[in-house]
């Protein structure tokens, strides 16, 4: 409980400036964009689902800000929990509208988070942008706009060998990165 | 080459996995290659990688939202503590009416009717037409949640075109075919705007111009999209705004200005709704229009509007419609203000939907409100579930139920057998706020019903949770108390006998001396609380000098017992702790107890420094922490962890906490604290969890004592710690303990030191002794 909690004050004073000037969620935003996404994709299979569950997360932060409080818990379990209850409505939209007529909502799967997998994932989201430009281009390609390889190799023009060596590198060098990104914020934590 | 070859196989093999993990998630890992397998991992983590504009429409929507001013924070919180009797703020209009209404004044209104019909899906609420005539005095539209007055033009009133914001929520390119198809002109084509919109513009046959906008990359608050919002283009729009605020008390939400002061836009929330307004230029020209606000008292906001400069066009009087006046601003816009008696817009057609079943109880509720009875108005998290769930549980017969503003339950009525109740859902932009958002009602609802133990037992099985279980009370009810999912307690009870006061009373007072009996027997010792954290280090005397010398402990007891240990007390502030151990040279073989510990002090540099000199290592310097401390952390030679600090307030210990506390730090804090409240009876009084379940911090109280923990994290890992309680009745205790799941230390028996007590471990591996003074210590 003394361990120094540089990250924790830092969010708390973006938060804080947040609350008093609206036009500053951006920051908030940034910051927390990538892991918010990462624990709403992995439970909301198709895209679409994931980008409304995200928008409606961050719209209802922003409009429920002001009843943030700071208790030491971090911004980001906020966040989670705010798309932890729009995915659990949207399961129960989904269920009721499959069974018109049916009193309860159906159960919906309660997935527990894990903080770990959520920074893990959402740190890779990053660092994708870090990539050398051709190795990049090929990743958003093939993941963000999931287009096959041979899509891919027509449009840059370039054979659909060197296109999965583009995309067998990018994924190493993305896993480098990864090692060296969590090993570094592993050794903060504990220095 | 070899290696050339390795590459691109695993190249491939890797390009089969992604092909089927976009697929499909949770494809399993390839096994056959670890190199394979670990950059598979990577691949599998990459499904869904988020679209770059994806982040930057949803950013660039916020933004807007911002600046559009709905839902912001800014503006939740003025609307809350806005003053509802001045101004033109409201909880909420009946009828699916809002605030500001479009007074548009045409030529042909009745073809201008087909046109809303038409392109926009409007539907007639009513008209009232000239006798005799098709030319109309009055008509309504309703277009998505907004309300769209008309009329046809006359000497008086000539026509009065105006900008008009529509909100439609997709679709909007169909939304601008249809209107063009149904004889608007257009200005031009919807477009994807900077601002997370995708928008066009058109001008209808009729004058008027619309901009058709859906949001893009933004989705719009619990509120819901405003599907129509009048836009001003005026010449001195910050004066406009000013002017609103000061007649209106209108609410200037995100105004953007550029660099030579021209306001590029603004939101202006006037009660429930808003208006847009801007500076007019060449392309954007004025078009005084006429706007009706909808609002509580006329004549006080008509008196208002007059201060604040406004032109009378007519004071307030009473309308067929209602009371109603208006007044003219500087820009030569009208503005109509109109109180509407709640009875009139209630018949008028609109979503309500009432149970055709039950005779409409309007009238019967509103007189038993003002005559005979408090009638519990509730506001939920959700109106509509709510709802349902009355009628499951208590068996409520909804009477009513208004929908809007937005797609929310405005106001419904139920009734549980005789008793009315109200509800709504929370409108937080009003300061109606369900106990989810505020954390609980400290109200408690009373209900008495014919058989208490079949209507809860009814409750708990439609999902209601019991808070106190039925029994019979002193004062002739059977009664119990059920907490519903929606944050309200009910208090349920059925009359069983006549009780006269006077036997009230004598119940009372017999129930008390009982309690007194019970509460004079005094079991724990003077200075003592029920819990003491005993700490058992190697050098026992060493660890009481250390106390003594950082924290200033005032010992008051040492005793070295036969086979080489010593037993210690020490006070610290109003803490005793118990200490104890070996002694050096005498062979101590007993278990190490160490402990973590919260002390509170005046001055955590000074102890801090203090603790440092008398031989305990630093965990961390002192700092402000953002709980409202300045804490620090130290290490003692003996291995108990002391987090020293000094609470911010008014006084350096907190309210309900003590100079020491015992900190415990286990793997999970649910167990512990299910231990502690089935062996001890202990009561939760704070827990900060994380929304996957981390309880970072949590308190519970055990009689007098709180005791604190934290999930274990980084250094502060658990620690198999001993405490010594004094109970009432060790045997009963034990038992309990027991029952609880410790495990057996040391069975009931009676010490020469005067204390019967036993032991026990949790699974935790902290031992507690339990014990009762059975005569005086020497």
């Amino acid at each position: 409980m003394t361990a120094p909690r540089q990250e924790a004050v830092d969010e708390r004073l973006l938060i804080e400036a947040a609350q008093k000037d609206p036009t500053r969620f951006a920051e908030l935003y940034e910051c927390n964009f990538e892991r918010v996404y990462a624990y709403v994709c992995r439970r909301i299979g198709n895209r679409d689902g994931a980008q409304d569950v995200t928008s409606e997360v961050f719209q209802q932060a922003l409009a429920n800000l002001h009843r943030f409080e700071w208790r030491g818990v971090p911004f980001t379990a906020w966040l989670l929990r705010i798309a932890a209850n729009a995915i659990a409505d949207r399961w129960r939209r989904s269920s009721r509208e499959q069974q018109p007529g049916e009193d309860d909502p159906q159960p919906y799967p309660v997935d527990p988070v894990n903080i770990e997998e959520v920074e893990r994932r959402a740190m890779l989201f990053r660092l994708v942008a870090t990539l050398p430009a051709d190795q990049r281009r090929v990743i958003e390609m093939r993941f963000a706009e999931e287009k096959s390889i041979r899509e891919i190799a027509a449009e840059l023009n370039r054979s659909e060998g060197a296109v999965k060596q583009l995309q067998f590198r990018g994924i190493q060098s993305l896993r480098a990165q990864l090692e060296t990104s969590l090993g570094k914020k592993l050794g903060e934590a504990n220095g | 080459m070899a290696e050339q070859n390795y590459s691109e196989q695993l190249g491939e093999h890797l390009e089969r996995f992604v092909d089927a993990v976009i697929a499909t998630p949770r494809v399993p890992l390839p096994n056959a290659d670890a190199e394979l397998a670990s950059l598979a991992r990577i691949a599998a983590d990459l499904r869904g990688l988020p679209r770059e504009d994806f982040k930057d429409r949803l950013k660039a929507g916020l933004i807007r939202r911002v600046s559009m001013g709905t839902g912001t924070p800014v503006a939740a919180e003025k609307a809350a503590s806005a003053e509802p009797q001045d101004g033109a703020r409201t909880t909420s209009l009946p009828g699916g009416r809002h605030t500001i209404a479009p007074y548009i004044i045409v030529r042909r209104a009745s073809d201008f009717i087909e046109f809303l019909k038409a392109a926009f899906g409007g539907t007639e609420r009513f008209r009232f037409p000239r006798p005799g005539s098709d030319f109309i005095m009055h008509a309504e539209v309703a277009v998505g949640n907004s309300i769209i007055e008309l009329a046809d033009a006359n000497e008086q009133y000539p026509p009065a075109p105006q900008t008009l914001h529509l909100y439609v929520p997709d679709a909007v390119d169909a939304v601008y075919s249809r209107a063009v198809a149904a004889g608007a002109t257009a200005i031009h084509p919807p477009a994807d705007q900077a601002w997370g919109d995708r928008m066009g513009a058109l001008r209808d046959g009729f004058g008027n111009v619309w901009y058709v906008a859906m949001p893009k990359g933004w989705t719009p608050g619990p509120e819901g999209l405003r599907a129509i919002q009048p836009y001003l283009h005026v010449r001195g729009a910050a004066k406009m705004i000013t002017f609103l605020e000061d007649a209106f008390g209108a609410e200037a939400q995100g105004v953007a200005k550029s660099p030579d002061g021209k306001v590029l836009h603004s939101t202006i929330q006037i009660g429930d709704w808003s208006i847009e307004v801007d500076d007019a230029h060449e392309q954007l020209e004025p078009m005084p229009c006429h706007l009706h606000l909808h609002v509580p008292d006329a004549d006080a906001l008509y008196a208002r509007a007059m201060r604040a400069g406004a032109t009378s066009i007519e004071a307030p009087t009473d309308k067929p419609y209602g009371r109603s006046g208006g007044v003219r601003d500087a820009f030569g816009n009208s503005w109509f203000i109109t109180t509407t008696p709640e009875r009139m817009t209630a018949q008028a057609p609109d979503k309500a939907a009432t149970n055709a079943a039950e005779p409409s109880p309007r009238t019967t509720l509103a007189e038993e409100s003002e005559t005979k009875a408090v009638t519990p108005y509730l506001c939920v998290s959700d109106a509509a579930a709510a709802l349902e769930f009355y009628k499951k549980a208590f068996g409520a017969i909804e009477t009513m139920r208004l929908i809007g503003p937005g797609p929310k339950i405005g106001h419904a009525e139920f009734r549980i057998g005789k008793a009315s109740v109200m509800l709504s859902d929370e409108f937080p932009e009003f300061g109606a706020l369900s106990p989810h958002s505020v954390g609980g009602s400290p109200v408690r609802l009373r209900l008495y019903v014919p058989d208490v133990d079949a209507f809860v037992s009814r409750a708990v099985n439609a999902g209601a949770t019991i808070v106190r279980p039925v029994k019979d009370e002193f004062y002739g009810d059977r009664s119990g108390q059920i907490a519903d999912p929606f944050g309200y307690t009910w208090s349920v009870a059925t009359r069983k006998e006549e009780v006269s006061a006077e036997e009230m009373q004598r119940r009372i007072d017999a129930m008390m001396k009982e309690f007194e009996q019970e509460s004079a027997k005094t079991f724990v010792p003077r200075g003592f609380r029920t819990v003491q954290p005993y700490l058992v280090a190697a050098d026992g005397p060493a660890l009481l000098d250390f106390v003594k010398d950082a924290f200033d402990a005032e010992e008051t007891c040492r005793i070295f017992g036969p086979s080489g240990g010593v037993h210690g007390e020490a006070r610290i502030g109003d803490t005793m702790l118990m200490l104890g151990g070996g002694v050096p040279g005498q062979g101590f073989t007993g278990k190490l107890k160490p402990a973590a510990l919260h002390v509170y002090v005046e001055d955590t540099d000074a102890v801090y420094a203090k603790a440092l000199a008398a031989g305990a290592t630093s965990m961390g310097a002192p700092q402000d922490h953002e709980y409202g401390e300045r804490g620090a952390g130290v290490k003692d030679p003996a291995g108990n962890y002391w987090y020293i600090a000094t609470h911010k307030g008014k006084s350096y210990i907190p309210e309900g906490l003590h100079s020491v506390n015992s900190y415990l730090h286990p793997l999970r804090a649910e167990p512990m604290i299910r231990f502690l409240k089935g062996a001890f009876g202990a009561q939760e009084i704070a827990k900060y969890a994380s929304p996957d379940g981390v309880v970072h911090h949590a308190q519970v109280r055990i009689v007098d004592t709180v005791i604190e923990m934290g999930e274990a994290h980084g250094p502060y890992q658990p620690m198999e710690s001993m405490f010594y309680l004094y109970v009432p009745d060790v045997d009963a205790v034990y038992q309990r303990a027991l029952a609880a799941g410790a495990k057996i230390q040391q069975e009931p028996k009676n010490q020469q030191y005067g204390d019967r007590n036993a032991a026990v471990t949790d699974a935790f591996g902290n031992t507690w002794y339990i014990a009762t003074p059975v005569r005086d210590a020497q």
